[in-house]
């Protein structure tokens, strides 16, 4: 016993051994001890990348099962949008549609938080977050918080989104060969052959799904080409401004063609165009008749021709412009030449590889959510 | 006994010991963050997903004519890459240097307009009747050092390589000016390394 001081004790030996148990057990906690430690981190990492996923690469889902959520009218939004997904379809996963992009920012329809927390973001938690996208570098659309300085789950996702098609005709191109009191431009939507031609949704034009638009440009062409008319002051062409001559739009109506039905009219019943580049729309009639100078514009957004009663996918459509020479020495409608489908077969149709047609072009965007 | 107590410890001292240790290490490891190796998968994740992204958006056709024609930005780019001529007329030629504009405009884009800091290397491998297997370095920000943590993705790319008359005949080149792919239709795989500096 006088002996003993430099030795370990039993006691310090179990001491030890009981801390070192306990070292080695919390050591092998490690792992879980950072989970905890950054798990509302990794939480929100994955909500964004889970709400990422589901904007680029899901087309949605409404209650009926389909995926066309973006028709669906804002009274009956909360009620049957049951995800929001921008991606034209499965199969074309970043690829996204202009129009769900477009629907999904509406203040109208969707309430800012609960709608998209609801049908985009999920979780039983209220994730705040921010959901924006930049496409082709120039439109900028986003809704959400300001993102907070601390930490927050992030992803970026690069697609392209889809833009809608157009057609660009010029009057030169389609003038009527020879004189003529009525003067009706017929361009053609053959919806079952648009449908049929391209079967991929990402480049197939669908007047059903998406804006379309029609511009007759180059009108006061027909102002110098009236060959049987005097227009002209001692040869030389009046500047459009001081002729005698009007070009004036007198109607614009649509009409549809089914398989085993007869021709008939969809409303409205007198459509607006815009006139000259001017931003407010007109509806020309025979008793109230514009004058066109340059080009007529109509455009029809993605919800015109899918309206109940208005069309089918085998519907073939005709917007018919009609024109009027107006004389205005003498008040008449005089007989000449003017851009005519009916008087030289110039059909025009919205189709794909017309020279006339813009087909529908991917634009590169970016998309971020951040949740946090 | 009491005497020569001194120097030694007892069990109750040993438990406190341990306990006072434990409580300390608990302590520390709750109140600061440490971010360990387990974790970095997912900012890997993030620029892996951004990367194919960039990838599959590139390789995406623009247009129903390009569709049908089966050539997306990343397959003409690819093919176009080295001229045999010295000042070939058009874009033909200048591949890799479109691939570096398009891919970094992809890659750092954010939606507030301004710019990420994303660097990248990218080298496509291909076989031809010669060679079993090759690569060539495509295009690239800068090269990787050692400090760089960089994550890897790839696409194969569908490449028409039929033609051979025409002003698309600069095609699959090496910088030296040799012929790489043979004249068919063939596939060749693209690898991006993609890393932040």
């Amino acid at each position: 016993m006088k002996h003993d001081t430099a030795y370990l004790s039993i006691d310090f030996l179990a001491g030890f051994t009981i801390f070192m148990v306990a070292f080695i057990w919390v050591a092998t906690m490690i792992p879980g001890l950072f989970v905890n430690v950054r798990g509302t981190q990794i939480d929100y990492d994955a909500v964004a990348y889970r709400t990422g996923v589901i904007l680029t690469e899901d087309p949605g889902w409404q209650v009926d099962g389909t995926s066309e959520w973006e028709v669906i009218d804002d009274a009956r939004v909360p009620e049957e949008v049951k995800r929001i997904g921008w991606a034209i379809a499965k199969e074309n996963p970043g690829v996204l549609s202009a129009v769900k992009i477009n629907r999904s920012f509406c203040s109208t329809a969707f309430t800012y938080p609960e709608s998209y927390q609801d049908k985009v973001i999920f979780g039983d938690m209220p994730y705040r977050f921010n959901i924006s996208v930049l496409t082709n570098g120039t439109t900028y659309q986003s809704v959400g918080d300001i993102r907070p300085n601390g930490a927050y789950g992030y992803i970026r996702r690069v697609v392209k989104v889809k833009q809608m098609s157009d057609s660009t005709i010029p009057a030169y191109a389609f003038m009527s060969e020879g004189t003529s009191p009525n003067h009706m431009f017929s361009p053609e939507l053959n919806i079952t052959d648009l449908l049929f031609k391209e079967q991929n949704l990402a480049y197939q034009i669908n007047p059903r799904q998406e804006s379309t638009a029609i511009n007759i440009t180059n009108v006061s062409w027909v102002y110098g080409n009236q060959s049987n008319l005097d227009y002209f002051d001692s040869g030389v062409e009046k500047p459009v401004g001081t002729s005698n001559l009007k070009v004036r739009l007198l109607d614009v109506n649509i009409t549809r063609l089914n398989p085993s039905e007869p021709l008939v009219a969809i409303p409205p019943f007198g459509h607006e165009v815009y006139i000259d580049g001017g931003s407010t729309p007109v509806i020309p009639r025979q008793s109230s008749p514009v004058v066109v100078q340059e080009n007529v514009s109509i455009l029809f957004n993605s919800t015109f021709f899918a309206a109940e009663g208005k069309t089918t996918t085998a519907s073939r459509i005709f917007v018919n412009f009609t024109f009027g020479l107006w004389n205005t020495s003498n008040s008449t409608y005089d007989d000449g030449y003017c851009i005519n489908s009916t008087f030289g077969n110039n059909l025009f149709r919205y189709d794909y590889g017309s020279p006339w047609v813009h087909e529908p072009v991917l634009e590169p965007a970016i998309l971020e959510v951040a949740v946090w | 006994m009491v005497d020569h107590a001194a120097g030694q410890l007892y069990t109750i001292e040993g438990i406190a010991a341990a306990l006072i240790m434990l409580v300390t290490a608990w302590i520390v490891l709750g109140t600061t963050t440490m971010y360990t190796p387990g974790d970095t998968h997912i900012s890997d994740m993030q620029l892996e997903q951004l990367g194919s992204d960039v990838l599959a958006m590139m390789d995406t056709p623009n247009t129903s004519l390009e569709n049908r024609a089966q050539t997306s930005d990343l397959q003409k780019f690819i093919k176009n890459n080295y001229s045999a001529v010295s000042s070939p007329p058009g874009d033909y030629h200048k591949g890799p240097e479109l691939f570096n504009t398009m891919f970094l405009s992809y890659a750092n884009g954010l939606t507030n307009g301004r710019a990420d800091h994303l660097q990248y290397a990218a080298t496509v491998y291909y076989r031809n009747a010669t060679t079993p297997t090759g690569s060539y370095e495509f295009s690239r920000t800068r090269n990787i050092t050692p400090g760089d943590h960089a994550v890897r993705v790839t696409r194969w790319v569908l490449i028409d390589n039929t033609i051979t008359s025409g002003p698309t005949d600069y095609k699959s080149l090496t910088p030296a000016g040799t012929a790489i792919l043979d004249r068919r239709w063939q596939e060749v795989l693209v690898e991006v390394l993609i890393w932040r500096g």
